[in-house]
């Protein structure tokens, strides 16, 4: 299990990563979010909610309601251009860091 | 997408109203908030079966205290709610936090230090006093229209105003380039500046480059540039140095 400040970190990078294959509402964010980490990222309302409602108002997300299945509304949330972008750098980070931990790893055992 | 499946549903919009209702959030707000903070809930518990719980009565009510305990794991979710959707106004982008808003609040007491250096009358009498003993007579005339008109309280007053442009713009995380930037800013400015004079004087006005006119040029470019360049750089090396040195231990 990751630990938790690991998480928060990399939370940005788990919603934008998800949002870059389509529009997707709260819950199927965290579901995917999940099932694509095999359960090593979870989200719940409480850390979900604040994150997202903090990319959007950064621009990088937008929302607007949409219909769902039969005649549910919830809120959907796309990636905007600027999301785009920070991807990218987001994605080369996280990469860096984790080789760096991996080479970090290696010589510790070597 | 979780299947619907009306008899897990439970009336999470008004659960979630009542959860906020304590919260900075508008009205409007919290209506919206709410019903997208349902819908979420409701899914999670039309998603049960998927987690392994089945139609019965007993796992319809699992359900419902797991997504529960979602709405009620965070006693601040409402107040968390609002500091996020108001980051916007507090958090602007990077580029505005780490190089624009420094960048005008240095140029901006750099020029007001000026003014009011410049409006009591501080002029450097003391600080030219060694001319009057010191060099040959033509370097005495040089230094004089460098120094003697260079306000010298001003030029100590830059390392500090470089110092702290290059602080806050480090503070907000940015590279070592845009730190730089921002600790100089306020030299940028009198370059372009020079630079328009120069434009102007030569190009537009047509003066001819006469050895008076160059002279002339050179100590403005010294007065206005070089030297409170150099007074800014002072204040920029230090922190550039110490990220290097975190660099190399790093």
């Amino acid at each position: 299990m990751i630990g938790a400040n690991i998480k928060r970190g990399s939370a940005e990078l788990a919603v934008l990563s998800v949002l870059e294959a389509g529009p997707l509402h709260g819950y199927e964010i965290a579901r995917r979010i999940e099932r694509n980490t095999r359960g090593a990222l979870r989200f719940t309302l409480a850390s979900l909610y604040p994150l997202l409602y903090r990319m959007e108002a950064r621009g990088w997300l937008k929302a607007a309601w949409s219909e769902i299945g039969d005649a549910r509304a919830r809120r959907c949330y796309r990636l905007t251009a600027a999301g785009r972008k920070k991807l990218a750098p987001l994605r080369k980070e996280w990469n860096e860091l984790f080789r760096a931990l991996g080479r970090l790893a290696e010589a510790h055992h070597a | 997408m979780p299947e619907r499946r009306d008899n897990w549903r439970h009336d999470w919009r008004e659960e979630a109203a009542r959860k906020l209702a304590d919260s900075k959030l508008s009205a409007a707000e919290r209506e919206e908030i709410s019903r997208e903070l349902a819908g979420y809930l409701d899914d999670l518990c039309t998603d049960a079966p998927a987690r392994g719980l089945d139609d019965s009565a007993a796992d319809q009510i699992a359900a419902t205290q797991s997504a529960a305990a979602e709405l009620y794991e965070d006693k601040h979710l409402g107040a968390n709610l609002y500091r996020a959707r108001r980051e916007n106004a507090m958090n602007l982008n990077d580029r505005t936090k780490q190089l624009w808003f420094p960048s005008i609040a240095m140029l901006l007491a750099s020029i007001a230090l000026l003014a009011i250096f410049q409006v009591p009358g501080l002029h450097p009498y003391y600080s030219t006093l060694f001319l009057h003993v010191g060099p040959p007579l033509h370097w005495r005339a040089i230094l004089w229209r460098v120094y003697g008109r260079t306000n010298i309280f001003w030029l100590c007053f830059l390392p500090f105003l470089g110092a702290a442009g290059t602080y806050w713009s480090r503070r907000a995380g940015s590279a070592r380039a845009m730190q730089a930037a921002v600790g100089l800013c306020p030299l940028l400015v009198f370059v372009a500046m020079f630079v328009a004079m120069l434009h102007s004087s030569f190009a537009l006005d047509g003066v001819p480059p006469t050895n008076k006119l160059l002279t002339g040029l050179a100590v403005a470019s010294l007065r206005w540039m070089i030297i409170p360049g150099a007074a800014l750089l002072l204040g920029v090396l230090p922190f550039l140095r110490t990220r290097s040195a975190e660099r190399r231990i790093a």
